[in-house]
């Protein structure tokens, strides 16, 4: 099984691989861990925020239940089977239904009671700012 | 970022990739198989296919001799953002049905909401079942 994939094109996959086979070999950060744990999500960092994408297609959006506490973020919602008209005969069943919950704990940089959620087209968007402590500054040096 | 699950119903399904040595492809990128449910009522077929990510101008839904394929793009990673994790891969889905005869394609209705992409293939008039009254002798 392998949820990962890099770009060989381009050069940051190859990047980000070195470090996660650096924190492997070291036996810290889980940023290579994979997950079974539904719904799969993917995280990126930019230069001021971050961004925590969902994978929930099907999902009636006033359902999705969202909340933080400190540096955990908890989604929830459900896939509801289809209503299906009597008498009707499957020829295929490769969905999948049910109700999910999932817990995710953020690095310490990242302002999770700051975020900012959108579902479009089955994918949840999460936008959380980084902490203000965690921003470079300068620090100006006094004659 | 780690993780936790309390009691979750659903399992994440891999993602089935389209193998490009396997035919002739016109898509550029990473493709997948997507999930789907089928089924049958007297009148007409439903599909119900999963596709995360796909916007309505970037699905295109092609009949030809019998032949519907649907091809989903979906968009890259952020710019200016680097993956610190990924669990599901980024990609766009493409999947190839053969219709049976009785299908009335001009009559073929496609909806997509929330990444679900719902096909309703109605079944010609002639192709419907009919009871056929026995007269009494």
């Amino acid at each position: 099984m392998r949820t990962m994939f890099y770009r060989r094109k381009d050069p940051w996959f190859d990047l980000m691989r070195m470090q996660r086979e650096l924190d492997r070999l070291v036996g810290g950060a889980a940023s290579h861990a994979e997950s079974r744990v539904y719904p799969p999500a993917n995280f990126y960092k930019g230069e001021e925020d971050f961004v925590l994408q969902v994978e929930m297609p099907g999902v009636d959006p006033s359902s999705i239940d969202i909340s933080t506490q400190r540096n955990e973020l908890v989604v929830a919602g459900e896939r509801k089977v289809p209503a299906v008209p009597e008498g009707a005969s499957y020829h295929r069943r490769e969905r999948r239904f049910g109700s999910f919950s999932r817990t995710f704990t953020l690095p310490e940089t990242v302002d999770a009671s700051q975020a900012s959620a959108r579902y479009a087209d089955g994918v949840l968007q999460l936008r959380m700012p980084q902490r203000e402590e965690a921003r470079p500054r300068q620090i100006p040096v006094s004659a | 970022m780690s993780t936790r699950n309390p009691e979750n119903k659903l399992d994440v399904q891999d993602k089935r990739a389209i193998d490009e040595t396997q035919g002739e492809t016109t898509w550029e990128g990473l493709m997948f198989q997507p999930d789907v449910d089928i089924y049958s009522t007297d009148d007409r077929m439903v599909l119900l296919t999963d596709l995360p990510g796909v916007k309505r101008e970037n699905l295109d839904i092609d009949l030809r001799e019998g032949v519907l394929t649907i091809v989903g793009r979906t968009e890259d990673v952020p710019k200016g953002y680097q993956p610190l994790r990924e669990e599901y891969q980024v990609g766009g889905y493409t999947r190839r049905f053969t219709l049976s005869d009785d299908i009335d394609a001009d009559g073929i209705q496609a909806t997509l909401k929330d990444g679900i992409l719902e096909l309703v293939l109605p079944r010609a008039e002639k192709a419907m079942p009919r009871k056929i009254a026995v007269q009494a002798g």
